[in-house]
């Protein structure tokens, strides 16, 4: 198998396209915990293959997606601020609740790396970072941390809004109604495999780790499927050539130097024990926690807006009242209609079958 | 998001190495990787790399694909 060719024989494809298209029952919902699974999926198609008994249902795993209004009427706070020079990752901008923000004070990147030049360049001002993501982003995010103690960046703060996979997919498994998990596949490169495994073991729901080309992807599909017919509760390993067992021991040990465990609040699903990093006492200083409020504001002031339930599994964005109405991706009016892996912003690029000229 | 993209490698410096991203030349991030050499594929998040792409072990699978023609 080489990069940038396909993965399967035409023959063998085929075959495994009429397996998944052909499964008959019972009735199977599989969560898709990551965003750019969901948006592969619906890039390649792959839904119009699925039978009427197989159901694939969106996850928690887009981080801005389950950051809630709380957290964000907090982080605009910080925005409105002269002192302060905001950093952050660009979805965070095209959100309702940032609007109206001066964006002179704010800095785009790509990378976390960027934020010790940010700093550098701007010592009079607080420089702070606002660090929403998952694990997949998270070492290269405390190796910053680490390295602006050592050069004595101290106007350099990272509002710290990084959520952990594990327990929130412990949360899903006890309170949804789920019969396999397609396991992010790049948070497992640094997770490792053993411990989606755990999960998959302890709820009694099968998994399938899996990548994002899509043949990767309907390798995936069909061994979920194979899984549940045979009623394995546990995870294959469908990305192995990036994925390992124990997954990536530097970036874990990278994250535990620098992080300690905490409570964090979600979207949709409010406070989960141990599912966020903040900063261990060495880091502290350059820590923002953020505010906890919980303002009971999971949906919009309509409180028609259905994100919390989507990235729960519960609802599908079609099933929204504001979706391609009031919402779209040119006027969102919640986080998983703005940001290119919210699901939202998803079925609405591929609504009826094709590419909708409208979105992004 | 997590999205990460493959790369190969073109020179390797200490904390860093020079990469091709379909065509396009770039320098990582390697700190979470050991003993990267020239010509490995890595796979690439947010600037830096979070694993090696390596050879697929595939027999499993292929056993799986090999069994769906007996369904």
């Amino acid at each position: 198998m080489r990069l940038g060719e396909e993965l399967l024989e035409d023959a063998t494809r085929s075959k495994v396209i009429d397996y998944i298209s052909h499964y008959e029952g019972p009735k199977i919902r599989i969560m898709e915990v990551c965003g750019s699974h969901t948006k592969a999926i619906s890039e390649y198609g792959l839904t119009q293959i699925l039978p009427p008994t197989m159901e694939l249902v969106s996850g928690p795993g887009c981080p801005i997606c389950v950051t809630p209004d709380a957290y964000l009427i907090d982080i605009r706070s910080y925005c409105q601020d002269e002192k302060n020079i905001i950093v952050c990752f660009g979805d965070l901008l095209r959100l309702p609740q940032m609007q109206g923000i001066n964006r002179k004070r704010v800095r785009m990147i790509y990378s976390s790396l960027e934020c010790l030049k940010i700093a550098a360049a701007y010592p009079d001002k607080q420089v702070i970072f606002i660090a929403i993501a998952f694990e997949t982003t998270a070492p290269l995010i405390a190796w910053v941390i680490k390295k602006a103690k050592a050069l004595n960046l101290l106007n350099l703060k990272v509002w710290c809004g990084l959520k952990r996979m594990i327990p929130v997919l412990n949360w899903i498994s006890n309170q949804e109604n789920i019969q396999g998990y397609l396991y992010p596949g790049h948070v497992a490169v640094i997770l490792g495999e053993k411990i989606f495994t755990q999960i998959s073991i302890d709820y009694g729901i099968p998994g399938v780790i899996a990548g994002f080309k899509m043949d990767e992807l309907l390798v995936a599909l069909a061994r979920l499927i194979a899984l549940c017919v045979e009623g394995k509760a546990t995870c294959t390993n469908e990305y192995g050539n990036v994925v390992s067992s124990e997954g990536n021991i530097l970036a874990q040990n990278q994250m535990r130097e620098v992080f300690e465990t905490r409570e964090s609040l979600w979207r949709g699903i409010g406070k989960v024990p141990f599912s966020g990093y903040g900063m261990k006492e060495a880091y502290k200083n350059f820590e923002i926690i953020p505010s906890n409020e919980e303002t009971g504001d999971s949906y919009n002031k309509m409180g028609l807006c259905l994100c919390g339930l989507v990235v729960r599994g519960r609802k599908k964005p079609q099933e929204c009242p504001l979706w391609g109405e009031s919402c779209t991706p040119m006027h969102p009016q919640g986080a998983c209609m703005v940001t290119v892996e919210g699901a939202c912003a998803i079925a609405y690029h591929f609504k009826e079958g094709g590419k909708n000229e409208e979105s992004y | 998001m997590c999205i990460a993209v493959p790369g190969r490698v073109i020179a390797v410096y200490q904390e860093k190495a020079r990469v091709s991203i379909w065509g396009i030349e770039e320098e990582i991030n390697i700190i979470f990787l050991e003993d990267v050499k020239v010509g490995e594929w890595v796979l690439i998040h947010t600037g830096y790399a979070i694993g090696k792409i390596e050879e697929q072990s595939a027999k499993e699978a292929q056993a799986f694909l090999k069994s769906l023609g007996e369904h």
